[in-house]
């Protein structure tokens, strides 16, 4: 879609698909970089005027059998690294435009959740361990969305547990159960606000969380008239995290609003209206647009004024 | 209400218990995969317009390979989109 778009605005666009890597050509040298598809097209570096990161996944790769389990790990490890350079050789040139590929790393979930109070009504959370959590029922999340198992194919989804079940061996991050029965989500375009929601609450889904459902993008969202000056809070929340780009989920109900977390990199294409794609034109708009441009020295303001000078709370004896 | 972190604390821990959730013991497969191998058209890169075109045809947002989701009891094969 995105190339389909840049097309109307005669825009030239490649795109580098890493899950078929092997299918492209590619050189890189002190002279810069040239990629070949098998379509004929290609790219240099000299040539590139603004470059957008996605997700790179090489998760679920096709054409590609070759070398045993561990020269196929060691290769996926090597190109991850070589995109990185990718984007930080964008960078580097200015040519890096309103995804920042280090966003989920330096915009985690306790930063999140902890800047987010300021404007959301936010579940209470706790991270630890070596310790015991207080009996209730909570939700359990991961910091992280790294695999588990010998197969690295298993998941920990969010889920509601006893917490004081939990093994105090290990850590946890454990959440209040957020009020609210609908699940809502909303795109951030820089200042631009896209909000859905699932037409079908929790309870009918019989889900604690949409996301683990299998083809949960055939659950039909619809358009959420977002709460007056929710807009406005998202656009100064993302604001204070450093985003230009995200994607925030919330929980909605009689009782408010809460925030669950943002995305900093999420998907929306199932959200779009074909015909008119909306969301991908915000996308492609601020993508074209040089004021996106990711200088390298995005950061994340806890607090809107630096603290006064205080006992300085080092202890160098 | 989760208490303070300094309750947390001080507070005893009781011993570990065989009966104690492990992180592996929430961990899930996230849904029944099979590679279909469709080939991905490379002309969708062409800068043509493509009337019609269905958000599952679209492969900007998502990964090129095709699955198939067990949904329901039904499948269906998509683009692997990687929700958030």
């Amino acid at each position: 879609m995105f190339v389909e778009l840049c097309s109307e605005r005669a825009q030239p666009v490649f795109r580098f698909n890493i899950d078929l890597w092997a299918q492209y050509r590619f050189a890189w040298t002190h002279e810069g970089f040239a990629f070949h598809d098998p379509a004929g097209r290609s790219v240099t570096s000299d040539s590139l005027t603004a470059v957008l990161w996605r997700r790179p996944s090489l998760r679920d790769c096709p054409d590609w059998d070759g070398g045993s389990p561990d020269d196929r790990a060691a290769t996926e490890a090597e190109l991850h690294t070589l995109v990185r350079e990718l984007a930080d050789w964008a960078r580097a040139h200015g040519l890096l435009r309103l995804i920042e590929p280090g966003g989920p790393r330096r915009v985690g979930r306790l930063l999140q959740m902890r800047i987010a109070r300021d404007f959301f009504a936010v579940p209470e959370w706790g991270a630890g361990w070596g310790l015991r959590w207080p009996p209730g029922r909570r939700m359990v999340k991961r910091l992280t969305t790294e695999a588990l198992g010998e197969q690295r194919d298993r998941y920990i989804f969010v889920q509601s547990v006893e917490t004081d079940r939990l093994s105090p061996d290990w850590p946890w991050l454990v959440q209040e159960i957020a009020f609210g029965s609908r699940d809502a989500t909303v795109l951030y375009v820089r200042g631009r606000c896209f909000g859905f929601e699932m037409q079908r609450t929790r309870a009918e889904l019989g889900v604690e969380d949409w996301r683990i459902r299998n083809g949960a993008h055939k659950d039909a969202w619809r358009a959420w008239s977002m709460p007056e000056g929710l807009a406005g809070r998202i656009d100064v929340y993302m604001t204070r995290l450093g985003l230009q780009f995200g994607r925030l989920d919330f929980i909605t109900g009689d009782e408010g609003t809460a925030f669950l977390e943002v995305n900093p990199n999420g998907q929306f294409g199932w959200l779009d209206t074909p015909g008119g794609w909306p969301l991908h034109r915000a996308v492609v708009d601020a993508a074209l647009d040089p004021a996106s441009t990711i200088r390298g020295n995005e950061v994340a303001r806890e607090i809107d004024e630096p603290r006064e000078m205080g006992p300085v709370g080092f202890d160098l004896g | 209400m989760l208490i303070s972190t300094s309750v947390l604390l001080l507070s005893a821990v009781s011993p570990t218990m065989a009966t104690d959730i492990t992180p592996v013991s929430l961990a899930t497969r996230p849904h029944i995969v099979t590679l279909v191998g469709a080939p991905y058209d490379w002309n969708l890169q062409r800068m043509s317009i493509v009337s019609g075109q269905k958000l599952a045809d679209s492969t900007a947002n998502c990964n090129t390979a095709t699955i198939e989701t067990n949904s329901g009891g039904k499948t269906d094969q998509v683009h692997d989109c990687g929700f958030d």
